[in-house]
């Protein structure tokens, strides 16, 4: 479709580790818009992360992309070469990571860490580069950008940091912005700017976001369209407000009735028993059964499809299976 | 009003900050800078704050795991700070602590039987032959079973090793549980669980929570009462329901206007606050909030608000009220 950023098709990332095959992200399809926020929530070791990177093929041995394929802008970059998608990286498509410190690099300033994104995607000369990089400071809402342009990332708080980072991932007005977990390590406050920022982003430049968390209230916040992921695959999607209005899967009303909600007074939390499968010993059929308190016996045997369950939704449940 | 458990009396928990080869001090940070409150016997109070503001210091001092810069803290009357070594070997168990990471609060070399059984064997509570049992039990109420005695701690989730966690400080029969971040590592599904749990040992055998956490709303679910700190003060602290449908201080109202809710139809006003917590080695004259405080005056960064009862147990300190 025209308005289509970005299609991934059955992407599948496995880690082969000394323990045995891991299917981080298997089977993965989902779109992004122009102009739209797509959530991706799900827990820990869901698979998030390694989607994110698969993206933009930054995955390291043990691991590899074994298939799928990434268009953007009508090239697949799942097939391009290395010197190639470094072009994409930074500039049409950016990425702010969970740990803003493991992707700063220590001995370099913050402004020449910004100033050398600017310098390889955009056609201007160290000072200029320099410039602007102290304006990208400043739009993200640092105080004394001047300053901190000449400082190392130690020198900076983590709200700090968070929005260095996302200085950088914006100094190219990137198409495509994923941030990973950007606020899950903030305070409530500081994520409230960074939030608001990207908000910006999205209005001011039309930018596409892919935003990663675990927070289903900065989903609802942020996010257009949601996609649930359990166990390396999709079991849920829709756009947001028929997601939270309306959740099919047992997982994704499990996520939301555990969470406690500020305006609301519940008398007990439902929790949704046990933990994630360990990725070495994935269960049968739906991966979710042991956790579900709807499982039944085919759900033991064979593993559900994500198919539209309602028009514009779409789960991987057996309970719906036939309703349209 | 129920029976006070514990009183804290403008307590202060200073570190120094050394400098140069002879670590001279050179300044201090104020991590717990004159806070005073009670919790009642049975009751759950919540405490949040920003990353720093001093609320694991505090939670850490008032069981005497530090020792306090000046204040006191009553546990049933007795100073716990003026506390003979015998007194305080026997006050111990009374008061425990579970942590924020169950990833390394518990020895990796230790089978849970041993993390679980250890303190109860070290304050001499308990004979080797009756230990097993004890220990299954306090397993037991925490959701695991005798199966798990054997197993180290890398053979266990996260909300498992929590789980552990809870055990071994509800084994000793405490009156009083620090649960510092108890939930924070954990996914929302397994906070859930985790939160449950505490709710329902406190209903079975009558536990007095501190609770800490940044997440507002866990806070809000479990807690009776709730305070808020900011740069090692408590600015406001009220029942639960007053706290959150009529906040007073402006730091408060942020805090609360910033909480994510999981509701897309939701539109809210919010209140988006200017840069980041001061230092508290250095932190602002007067009001420490005046630095971002939307509502800041004249008055503000010249004199310090006192934190008294705006009505019915509802402490605040701002020069607005
Ligand atoms: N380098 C690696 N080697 C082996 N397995 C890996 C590696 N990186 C990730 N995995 C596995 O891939 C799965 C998905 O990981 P991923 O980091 O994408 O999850 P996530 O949902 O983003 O988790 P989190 O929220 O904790 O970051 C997990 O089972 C994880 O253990
Ligand atoms: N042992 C210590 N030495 C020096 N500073 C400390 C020490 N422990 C805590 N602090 C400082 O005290 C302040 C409050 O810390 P803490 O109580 O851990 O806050 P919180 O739990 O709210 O994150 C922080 O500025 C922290 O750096
Ligand atoms: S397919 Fe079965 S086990 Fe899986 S979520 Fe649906 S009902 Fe539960
Ligand atoms: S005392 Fe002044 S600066 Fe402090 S919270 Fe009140 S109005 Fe704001
Ligand atoms: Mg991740
Ligand atoms: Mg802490």
């Amino acid at each position: 479709m025209a308005d289509d950023l970005l299609a991934i098709h059955d992407l599948r990332t496995y880690f082969y580790t000394e323990d045995g095959l891991v299917k981080a992200v298997d089977g993965v399809s989902f779109k992004i818009k122009k102009g739209e926020v797509l959530g991706v929530v799900g827990e820990s070791g869901c698979g998030k992360s390694i989607t994110a990177m698969s993206i933009l093929k930054l995955i390291d041995p043990p691991g590899k992309i074994i298939s799928g394929d990434v268009i953007f802008e009508g090239i697949n970059l799942i097939e391009l070469k290395e010197d190639d998608i470094r072009k994409i990286r930074g500039a049409s498509i950016s990425v702010i990571f969970q740990e803003p410190m493991t992707s700063l690099n220590p001995v370099f300033t913050i402004g020449d860490q910004i100033g050398e994104a600017i310098m390889l995607h955009q056609d201007l000369d160290k000072v200029n580069a320099r410039k602007k990089a102290i304006e990208m400071l400043k739009t993200v809402g640092i105080p004394r950008a001047d300053e901190v342009v000449d400082e190392y990332p130690h020198e900076l708080s983590g709200g700090m940091r968070q929005r260095a980072m996302i200085a950088m991932a914006i100094s190219c007005n990137p198409k495509l912005l994923i941030a990973d977990e950007p606020t899950t390590a903030l305070d409530v406050t500081i994520q409230a700017q960074i939030l608001e920022l990207m908000r910006n982003l999205k209005n001011d430049l039309g930018s596409s976001v892919m935003l990663i968390t675990h927070d289903l209230g900065v989903v609802a916040e942020m996010a257009d369209y949601v996609i649930v992921m359990y166990a390396g695959k999709i079991v849920e999607e829709a756009e947001v407000v028929e997601l939270f209005k309306n959740a099919k899967h047992p997982y994704t009303i499990g996520l939301l009735q555990s969470k406690p909600v500020i305006m609301r007074d519940e008398d007990r939390l439902n929790s949704i028993p046990g933990q994630v499968p360990n990725p070495l010993h994935m269960p049968s059929g739906c991966y979710f059964h042991p956790r579900c308190s709807h499982a039944m016996d085919i759900c033991r045997e064979s593993q559900p499809e994500l198919k539209e369950v309602c028009e514009g939704h779409k789960a991987a449940c057996w309970l719906y299976e036939g309703v349209i | 009003m129920g029976e006070v458990l514990l009183k804290v009396n403008n307590l202060k928990k200073y570190f120094s900050i050394t400098a140069g080869v002879f670590q001279h001090t050179v300044g201090y940070v104020r991590a717990v800078d004159g806070v005073s409150f009670e919790i009642n016997k049975g009751e759950t109070l919540g405490l949040v704050g920003e990353s720093g503001c001093g609320k694991t210091t505090l939670g850490r001092t008032i069981i005497r795991l530090q020792d306090r810069t000046s204040g006191e803290v009553y546990f049933k009357d007795k100073d716990v700070f003026k506390l003979k070594r015998e007194e305080l070997r026997k006050l111990r168990p009374k008061m425990q602590i579970i942590f924020q990471d169950p990833y390394s609060s518990l020895n990796p070399r230790m089978t849970v039987g041993e993390i679980v059984g250890e303190a109860l064997l070290e304050h001499n509570m308990a004979k080797r032959n009756e230990l097993q049992d004890r220990v299954v039990k306090a397993l037991e109420m925490c959701g695991l079973s005798s199966y798990h005695i054997r197993r180290y701690p890398h053979e266990f989730s996260g909300g498992q090793r929590q789980r552990i966690g809870i055990a071994r400080a509800l084994i000793l029969d405490p009156d009083f549980i620090v649960a510092d971040e108890p939930v924070s590592a954990l996914d929302v599904s397994i906070q859930a669980q985790i939160v449950n749990l505490l709710m329902d040992l406190q209903q079975s055998y009558g536990f007095t929570y501190l609770f800490i956490s940044h997440d507002l709303s866990v806070v809000k679910h479990i807690s009776h009462r709730v305070g808020v700190m900011y740069l090692g003060s408590m600015v406001e602290m009220a029942d639960k329901k007053e706290l959150y449908e009529n906040p007073l201080h402006p730091y408060t109202k942020a805090l609360l206007s910033a909480v994510p809710i999981p509701d897309p139809t939701l539109k809210r006003e919010r209140i988006i606050l200017e840069g980041d917590i001061p230092s508290p080695a250095n932190p602002p004259s007067g009001c420490k909030f005046h630095t971002r405080c939307p509502f800041v005056m004249k008055k503000c960064s010249e004199e310090i608000p006192e934190y008294k009862d705006a009505g019915s147990g509802h402490f605040v300190a701002c020069h607005l009220l």
